[in-house]
């Protein structure tokens, strides 16, 4: 089978989580990395893959796919990958996509948006930090942690599910995000603790090498810890 | 959302007890509908015993369990993809372009009794505008609906975050001629449908004295 055109930057939690799903099913792909501080994501190149202008996007032969989330879902089809990742029961399934809809205003604006604020605002765009606007990240934040802890990974291992999914992957790839700032998102929270354990011990070594470009950036940029209950 | 997910039942004649959140009593943060969906957030189904949330996952959900016209969320995995991309754009898209201007220009001012932050306003109308020339140059290029040339799930979800801000009298398709001739064709297919899940909103923009509102 010939192999997926990946565009990325592994800096992007979407672009981990993808990549990481890639690795852990043995997906063929080829790698390309795409310079966003250059603004690569803009240029007619890219925006002839992908429209929208953001990574990740995939290209499979002449089919281009953007949306990290639709990307798994169709590689997980494609490539008929063990039916935990994506399972065809439809109460199972079900219980995924409603983290995977939930996902977008919650722990991605939460951890993502934060991470923007606390990092790429005051460090690459030379710009005073909009204290109101953290606070409200942090809120949210907290609040998407909450339901984490309470409803998704109330009674399961995983998200929704007893098993290991696309859900999990997106999940922590987005949370693993604000680590860098020092903040221990199973501090206070026991079940949200122990899926991380369970979700990085699953992913093994694929889940280092992803994460290797943005601890280097983070130490690259000397970002500090930031408080948070 | 509501809309998207009635439509789609009458639609597809999926037998369904509708059960009215008091949304301005702040009945969707009572502990009885907590316990149906803990995000405290209209809508949401009970089958049987079984619950789900998030207006995508219910219809995922009801297009499989029913088995629907495949037209409503394709199998085939091309055709699949194209609308699981307008599906996960839509969060950050057409919905916070759109609700984000009818939140801070009619529910703020008008139901919470907030003065308008016109900084807000700006932004989500600069949001609209971004999704509509998507909507316009992408999803609905050389396509009659959004990323297919049958009516999907997708249109209903969009369409029904734009009939929220026709309340405000914004013309989604004025300067878009994609734009225009779909939402033409997805009320068409939708027939009373259409006419009967949007009464309430629009009852609810003539009680609150809703007005114009500029928008390019």
């Amino acid at each position: 089978m010939s192999k997926i055109d990946f565009y990325s930057h592994l800096a992007s939690p979407p672009c981990r989580a993808v990549q990481i799903f890639m690795k852990v099913n043995g997906i063929p792909f080829q790698y390309h990395h795409v310079d966003l501080p250059k603004g690569e994501h803009k240029t007619e190149n890219y925006l002839r893959i992908n429209p929208i202008g953001k990574i990740p996007a995939i290209k499979d032969g002449d089919f281009c796919v953007l949306e990290s989330m639709a990307i798994v879902q169709y590689l997980a089809e494609k490539f008929s990958t063990p039916d935990h990742w994506y399972p065809e029961d439809i109460a199972v399934r079900a219980k995924i996509n409603e983290y995977l809809c939930w996902h977008h205003t919650n722990t991605r604006e939460g951890a993502g948006y934060l991470f923007f604020e606390v990092v790429m605002i005051p460090k690459i765009r030379h710009l005073p930090r909009n204290e109101e606007t953290i606070k409200s990240e942090k809120m949210k934040l907290s609040a998407s942690l909450d339901m984490m802890e309470n409803y998704f990974l109330n009674g399961y291992p995983f998200i929704g599910s007893n098993e290991i999914s696309i859900a999990d992957l997106f999940a922590l790839c987005e949370l693993s995000q604000i680590e860098r700032l020092g903040i221990d998102i199973g501090k206070k929270r026991a079940n949200v603790k122990a899926w991380r354990e369970r979700v990085i011990a699953k992913l093994g070594s694929y889940y280092n090498e992803a994460h290797e470009t943005i601890i280097g950036f983070a130490r690259h940029f000397n970002v500090t810890t930031e408080p948070f209950e | 959302p509501c809309r998207a997910v009635q439509m789609f039942m009458k639609m597809n004649n999926i037998p369904f007890d509708y059960h009215h959140i008091d949304l301005a009593k702040g009945e969707q943060q009572s502990e009885a509908f907590l316990k149906i969906n803990l995000f405290g957030r209209a809508p949401a189904i009970k089958d049987g015993d079984f619950r789900v949330a998030e207006s995508i996952a219910i219809l995922q959900y009801l297009a499989a369990k029913f088995s629907t016209p495949d037209h409503w969320y394709p199998k085939d995995i091309t055709a699949r993809a194209k609308i699981n991309e307008y599906l996960c754009w839509h969060h950050n898209n057409t919905r916070e372009g759109a609700t984000g201007i009818f939140f801070n220009a009619v529910i703020g001012p008008k139901v919470r009794q907030q003065p308008r932050d016109e900084e807000v306003i700006k932004t989500a109308k600069t949001k609209l505008s971004a999704t509509l020339d998507m909507l316009e140059n992408y999803f609905l290029k050389g396509h009659s609906f959004i990323a297919s040339d049958q009516i999907s799930i997708a249109d209903l979800l969009a369409l029904c975050e734009f009939t929220q801000i026709e309340r405000l009298d914004i013309d989604v398709g004025k300067k878009r001629p994609n734009v225009k001739a779909w939402r033409e064709q997805v009320i068409a297919k939708l027939g009373s449908h259409f006419d009967e899940a949007h009464e309430i909103i629009i009852d609810l923009a003539k009680h609150l004295n809703v007005t114009a509102e500029p928008f390019e």
